[in-house]
């Protein structure tokens, strides 16, 4: 990729701007935020981050010590690595089809 | 628990449910046209750095949305509550609330309860009618309406009743049986699972041989508000089919029937033995229970090569010691429930030569691999020479116990505390004794003697001439 001018940074973050809005609104975001939701279910990997966070935190000393923000500092990279690539796929596809049906002339 | 959150807040109320059901679920009616969702689309911006995330969040006092990045430690929804000294906000994906005070995610069940009153929840989406188990109100289908009008008898728990105790009647002989039973009986997990009604019977056809159903029936006899002594004949006598060896009108060794009771129902629950092709572990609730795994070192002091085998155990027998055998006819002494376990654990010398380097003596030493849900102690009172001898020495034993020093796998989980739940005694000697049972209903202690139950102090139990012991894990992991 070539230097990208300060100008051609400023479009493209007004694009990702009114594409957001656009998936937004058209009730995409919650449909595939959906689809997600049980795409990793179904492939077990919200059940496995759950094992990972009971481990976790029975393996603090004091229980109530144990804040949310130290699950996701700690499990975040973890669990994002761990999304199956069929997954990762699957809602890219989604998005992809949202962008070229959408992307204004 | 957070002390800093008022439920009864009625602006914070009012505030949660606009964001709830703008923001969060989409579910008011404003949300439904796309200038609507554009609207929502526009507002849901870091108003510090007008980004569209990561997990977004709205101030609970005015509504100020910000992100809150605790993967890199910025924050700016905190950043606004700390300068206006508003405390909470609500998380925009899942509706959670957030308090700065505590620094962390909190859980208010009162709050919850009204804002799912004031909610429609049947706009939610069906994973969010679930999301507060104990809130869903129950409607009695068909199936149920016809139970409730045949059983028109109501029982009304108080703190003080004594729902769940009765007596047994003493057959000729049954003390050990009697005793056992109850500790059976009030074993928190094993009781649940009889009082939920979780026995599918399969091993056979007419449930009237089935000494699970049996059980069943006896836990739900102690369950029914009846006070009276209960006559366990029937259970009596599928134990005597199905474990011959324990028929018979004679007094009977209580470890031994809670051995060969345990292995009855185990079978019955068409339990697996596990093998050495499937060494899987019985998924059975007897098993489930009261098995735990447990490892025993064979090393060599001078090569120090080590073989491993492991071994599942329903109950661990406790040596009250040679010596101490001596001395209990000098006078009084007495051990500790840990001093039995240390020599349980400590590592013995085998008269033997390591097989690899044929010099260093053989030691082995045994340790607990996988705890149980409810660990049972035997001491082992009897000692079978030439002839059966009691020994009745006092063996103190604690209320509490952490098991994490005979674990063979040294750790420091809250799961390896334990508390104890019943004792069954042995008083008398070998030709003539008595097996009485304590066990603890919440707080409170109970002697079982028979069809007698009689209330009794914990200093009382714990002063007891104790046979078996029975802990129950304080905390339970499910998986």
């Amino acid at each position: 990729m070539s230097v990208t001018s300060p100008d051609r940074q400023q479009k493209e973050a007004q694009l990702k701007q009114v594409l957001s809005v656009k998936l937004e609104e058209s009730g995409e975001k919650d449909r595939i935020r959906e689809l997600l939701r049980l795409k990793l279910i179904e492939c077990g990997w919200r059940d496995k981050l759950k094992a990972d966070c009971k481990e976790l935190i029975t393996s603090h000393q004091d229980l109530n010590k144990v804040k949310v923000a130290d699950l996701v500092r700690e499990l975040t990279p973890r669990a994002r690595s761990s999304v199956p690539d069929v997954v990762k796929k699957e809602i890219l596809n989604e998005i992809r089809e949202f962008l070229n049906k959408n992307i204004p002339e | 628990m957070c002390q800093h959150f008022d439920s009864d807040n009625k602006d914070m109320l009012h505030n949660y449910k606009i964001v709830y059901e703008c923001l969060v679920e989409k579910i008011h009616p404003s949300c439904l046209t796309q200038e609507g969702r554009r609207m929502i689309a526009l507002m849901c911006i870091c108003r510090t750095c007008k980004k569209d995330g990561p997990t977004m969040h709205a101030c609970l006092s005015c509504v100020y949305l910000a992100c809150h990045n605790c993967t890199v430690n910025c924050s700016h929804i905190v950043e606004h509550l700390r300068k206006n000294q508003h405390h909470f906000a609500v998380e925009l994906t899942q509706g959670e609330l957030y308090c700065n005070i505590c620094e962390d995610y909190i859980y208010s069940s009162s709050f919850d309860t009204k804002v799912y009153r004031i909610l429609d929840r049947s706009k939610l989406r069906p994973c969010r009618r679930k999301r507060n188990i104990g809130l869903d109100s129950w409607e009695p289908d068909v199936r149920d309406i016809k139970l409730l009008l045949l059983n028109t008898k109501q029982i009304k728990l108080e703190a003080s009743s004594l729902y769940g105790l009765r007596g047994l009647c003493n057959m000729g002989n049954t003390c050990f049986m009697n005793s056992v039973l109850q500790a059976m009986i009030h074993t928190p997990v094993l009781r649940d699972f009889f009082l939920a009604e979780q026995h599918m019977c399969v091993t056979y056809a007419d449930s009237e041989h089935c000494v699970v159903c049996e059980m069943r029936s006896l836990v739900q006899e102690f369950h029914n508000g009846k006070h009276s002594a209960f006559v366990p004949c029937k259970l009596l006598q599928l134990i005597w089919t199905h474990a011959h060896h324990m028929a018979g009108y004679e007094q009977q060794d209580a470890h031994e029937f809670f051995i060969a009771t345990l292995d009855v129902l185990h079978r019955h629950l068409g339990g697996k033995t596990p093998t050495a092709n499937s060494p899987q572990y019985c998924q059975c609730v007897i098993d489930t229970v009261f098995a735990g795994k447990l490892q025993s070192d064979l090393g060599c002091e001078k090569c120090k090569h080590t073989s491993t085998t492991i071994d599942p155990f329903r109950d661990i027998s406790l040596d009250l010691g040679a010596v101490a055998a001596k001395l209990v006819s000098s006078g009084n002494c007495s051990s500790t429930l840990d001093e039995c376990l240390k020599r349980f654990t400590k590592a013995e010398d085998l008269d033997s030569r390591c097989s690899k380097c044929k010099e260093g003596q053989l030691m082995k030493k045994l340790t607990i691999k996988k705890l149980p849900i409810v660990m049972c102690f035997h001491l082992k009172r009897f000692e079978h020479s030439l002839h059966t001898k009691k020994i009745s020495q006092y063996v103190k034993f604690p209320e509490e116990l952490d098991i994490s020093p005979f674990l063979a796998h040294k750790s420091d989980r809250l799961e390896n505390l334990y508390s104890l739940f019943a004792v069954v005694n042995h008083s008398g000697c070998v030709q003539s004794g008595h097996y009485t049972c304590h066990i603890r209903m919440f707080k409170d202690w109970f002697h079982c003697d028979d069809a007698v139950i009689s209330q009794v102090s914990l200093s009382s139990v714990m002063e007891s001439e104790a046979y078996l012991l029975f802990y129950h894990q304080n905390i339970v992991k499910y998986s």
